[in-house]
């Protein structure tokens, strides 16, 4: 639990303006992209909140912080854009929530060497729109560019999102990171033992500067066919991948229809196949002749039709939301050869509901689908059906030898699936570096809930969710402290 | 903004947190609370009833410039301006507001002015014996910062205007606030009242077309009073007398000059390209940008002068900043309020640069090549 000598001594550290206990705020970072879930299932996840939130704007601002968690034992959520609906910037146990989005400075720009040294806190939009001047671009980014920041897509993994199938994932980019331990140690990574870091959701130490590579902007090209046949369109998908294209997603019929719904003007067939590719003039022409002769099949649209919704791709994914107004989004990652397959089987799972699929480029013949379910949560009962499905998604994917994209909070019980044996050297490794568990505990590595009992919630949810309703409801009146208590009797990760 | 509409935007909110990246507020302050994210966030529990309506909350509720960057940026079509004005709306009736604003309100509904001055001085600016209020089919409408603090701008277009030989009324003493600030306060009765005050002045003196050099006020007149008037901000109507060869640029200003969007001329009234134009009409300017202009360009903080002028100064600093460290040697706007609070903030955080209102640069360069035959001249084609 934080005290007043805490907060003293954090305001000594940042200053009396980079910090805050306001209620209101605390609240503020105790919620993520996930707003439609129940309070009251962040309240059986046994969840403190933040206790004080801090603003630092240094590496050694966020050395001396952590140098005083370490000592003093007060958990650390380490938060970017918050543009992530996982809960991996969910303060569970308390202590201090560091944003880290006023460390926003571009420190270096080498055209020559091709990279530049960012703040962590820094969105990708804001760098791409300054890079331009020097005629540079990124590679990998992601969807939610506009508020997602560059330290947060490499703790996040980002391995999804534009340029990912042209430059590989965000870890390939990554030369050099600057990470502040657990102890508030201060390390230079180099290109291999950076990898450590990618994808460990603060849980290894926080990642304050990045040095990633940049790219000379070249000429692009995009494309946009639409598909009436699913198999068409998914054959298609996989031979374009191959084709290392800077851009490539697909929106389903679904998807298209709703956002015809929300006022956009989209021809609404099985599959529309976007594409988008960078190069010189000689390399656009060789692959727009293999593009044309891939996409045969499908209905093209005018250049400028393909460049607008190439354009509109931050902004798309959330466009319909109003017709909800919540939206349940569940991702996964698939290999592009099972698509067929993958979408049949969503369209199964998915009877009755309304719902449209979107896809981000991935690397090494795969692809994330979005899937993004449309309800209401005022209407609670048949809202807690819907969170029920998240477990059908994590089945379904591991059937076609694919995975959950992202893990946080709400897929830490997949990690034994996903990683096997490998989930206790994952372990090892994260508790050799943070001996005291406050960086982000009871997430990733350590499910704050076993499971089974995950799993019997979840199909709880599904069959009787007005007990669930009720169990929720009662659980307002028991005090968080005795629910943690529980938990940690049978085997949940509470600090 | 009705209750239900806002309750269905609360909900509707996604939470993606796009409506930080070009927020005054947020990028100068950095908390949640202070975003639209947040802002809805907190506003859907305070709905729910499991939060309290408390001091912070209230008076972060006026801590938004209302510059609408956010509404550019959301991908889900939330429009908090709206919302905001709605909350403002109801804190006032309930007297929940915070005491500044109580006042604020009390004084624009006194005085028609948001600096406290008095009703009766409105037209002190103007020799004794100039005609007022004759009848006209062209309305010159000063506004409250030409009317009080700023002279120099009305004086300087009505130059132009007299030289040649443009034929126009000025309100003068009977000039009262357009309802923006009002507005802003959320006082919808008192700026109902004051709209049709205006609306009925105008047509007793026969005008069509109203031009005007605030910002402020031509944004209001284009949303909240009746479309059977013309309204043209005066960028307009020099562009178009430029285009037709009335008014010339001679003598040279060489500096590379930085143009500002002011949120109510850009975004909220869609003038982009007239300031420019005239800009670029005057030989040896060299005209560079902004990082984000346009309908993307971030707001100078001026609108939130009243709830903190220290932040809005610190805003304010941030975008004189940027302006030398894109090259410029000269920052113009088109906004009256743009220019006291960048004026304020250079000063205030000790940064050098020439920082001009357009109308006041005109007068010294523009030369008069021939007079226009009609009244006509400012309507649109």
């Amino acid at each position: 639990m934080v005290i007043t000598k805490d907060i003293a001594i954090l305001t000594d550290i940042v200053g009396k303006e980079r910090i805050s206990t306001e209620e209101s705020e605390l609240f503020c970072y105790s919620r993520d992209l996930g707003n439609s879930i129940p309070d009251e299932l962040l309240k059986a996840y046994g969840m403190l909140g933040a206790e004080v939130v801090v603003l630092p704007k240094t590496t050694e601002e966020v050395s001396a912080i952590l140098e005083y968690a370490y000592e003093n034992d007060i958990p650390i959520t380490t938060r970017g854009g918050g543009s992530w609906a996982l809960g991996g910037v969910l303060p569970m146990d308390g202590g201090i929530v560091i944003d880290m989005c006023r460390m926003n400075t571009i420190k270096t720009v080498n055209k020559e060497d091709g990279y530049v040294d960012v703040g962590a806190g820094i969105s990708w939009k804001k760098l791409m729109d300054s890079l331009k001047t020097y005629g540079l671009m990124v590679g990998a980014h992601p969807s939610s560019a506009v508020s997602a920041t560059v330290g947060g897509f490499i703790a996040t993994g980002g391995g999804a999102g534009t340029g990912v199938p042209k430059y590989g994932t965000v870890g390939d980019q990554v030369l050099s990171l600057k990470v502040v331990l657990s102890s508030g140690k201060i390390i230079q990574t180099d290109p291999w033992n950076s990898w450590l870091f990618t994808g460990s959701e603060g849980t290894l130490g926080i990642v304050t500067e990045a040095t990633v590579k940049v790219f000379p902007l070249r000429e692009e090209k995009h494309y946009l066919y639409y598909f009436d046949s699913l198999e068409q369109g998914t054959e298609a998908l996989r031979k374009l991948s191959n084709l290392e294209p800077y851009q490539l997603s697909f929106l389903d019929r679904g998807f298209l229809s709703l956002l015809n719904q929300a006022g956009e003007h989209f021809l609404e067939r099985e599959l529309a196949v976007s594409v988008g590719i960078t190069g010189t003039e000689e390399e656009l022409k060789a692959k727009d002749v293999k593009i044309t002769q891939i996409c045969a099949a499908g209905q093209p649209q005018p250049e400028y039709v393909a460049r607008d919704e190439f354009e509109n791709r931050f902004k798309i994914g959330l466009a319909f939301k109003c017709l909800g107004p919540s939206l349940f989004v569940q991702e996964i990652r698939v290999p592009l050869r099972f698509l067929k397959n993958v979408l049949d089987d969503i369209a199964e799972l998915l009877k009755g509901l309304t719902w449209g699929i979107e896809s981000l480029g991935s690397d090494a013949g795969s692809i994330v689908l979005s899937v993004m379910i449309l309800g209401d949560e005022r209407r609670e009962l048949e809202y807690l059906q819907t969170f029920s499905l998240s477990a059908g998604f994590a089945n379904l994917a591991r059937k076609y030898c694919g995975t959950v994209y992202g893990i946080g909070l709400h897929n830490a019980v997949n990690m034994r699936g996903i990683h096997n044996e490998g989930l206790d050297v994952m372990r090892d490794i994260r508790l050799s570096l943070d001996k005291q568990n406050i960086l982000n505990p009871g997430k990733t590595t350590h499910p704050r809930i076993p499971g089974i009992f995950v799993y019997m919630f979840m199909f709880m949810m599904k069959t009787v969710p007005f007990l669930v309703r009720f169990i929720l409801d009662t659980m307002k009146y028991i005090p968080t402290g005795l629910l943690r208590f529980a938990f940690g009797i049978v085997g949940g990760n509470i600090k | 903004m009705t209750e239900q509409e806002i309750i269905e935007q609360v909900y509707t909110c996604a939470s993606c947190g796009y409506c930080r990246f070009g927020c005054p507020v947020y990028n100068e302050i950095g908390f949640e609370s202070l975003t639209v994210r947040g802002r809805m966030q907190i506003l859907k529990k305070i709905l729910e009833g499991k939060m309290e309506l408390t001091k912070p909350i209230i008076e972060s509720i006026y801590m938004c410039a209302q510059c609408e960057n956010c509404n550019i940026r959301c991908p889900t079509g939330v429009d908090f301006v709206k919302i905001s004005e709605a909350l403002r709306e109801t804190l006032l009736k309930n007297r929940l507001a915070p005491e500044v604003q109580l006042m604020l309100t009390e004084n624009l509904a006194r005085d028609s002015n948001p600096f406290r001055e008095p009703l009766e001085e409105r037209g002190a600016w103007l020799p004794s014996d100039y005609p007022q209020c004759k009848k006209s089919e062209n309305l010159y409408y000063v506004g409250c910062t030409g009317s009080y603090s700023l002279n120099r701008i009305p004086k300087s277009i009505m130059r132009i205007l007299d030289n040649i030989g443009f034929e126009y009324t000025l309100l003068g003493s009977e000039e009262r606030c357009c309802g923006s600030p009002i507005l802003r306060a959320g006082d919808r009765e008192t700026a109902t009242k004051t709209i049709e005050r205006n609306v009925e002045k105008f047509k007793s003196l026969g005008v069509k077309t109203i031009i005007t050099s605030c910002a402020g006020c031509h944004k209001t007149f284009l949303h909240d009073y009746p479309s059977e008037f013309n309204f043209v901000h005066y960028t307009q109507l020099f562009t178009k007398l430029i285009n037709e060869g009335v008014l010339v640029f001679e003598k040279e200003l060489n500096e590379k000059v930085i143009y500002f969007d002011g949120c109510d001329l850009g975004r909220h009234s869609g003038i982009y390209e007239e300031p420019r134009e005239i800009l670029r009409a005057i030989p040896g300017v060299e005209l560079i940008e902004f990082q984000y202009n346009r309908e993307e360009a971030e707001c100078c903080g001026g609108p939130i002068l009243g709830a903190n002028a220290e932040l809005a100064r610190k805003i304010a600093a941030t975008r004189v900043q940027e302006a030398i460290d894109r090259g410029a040697t000269f920052l113009v706007t088109a906004c009256p309020t743009c220019l006291l609070n960048f004026k304020e903030g250079a000063r205030t955080a000790g940064i050098q640069l020439q920082i001009q209102d357009l109308p006041l640069l005109l007068p010294k360069y523009v030369k008069v090549m021939k007079k226009v035959q009609t009244a006509g001249a400012v309507k649109d084609e």
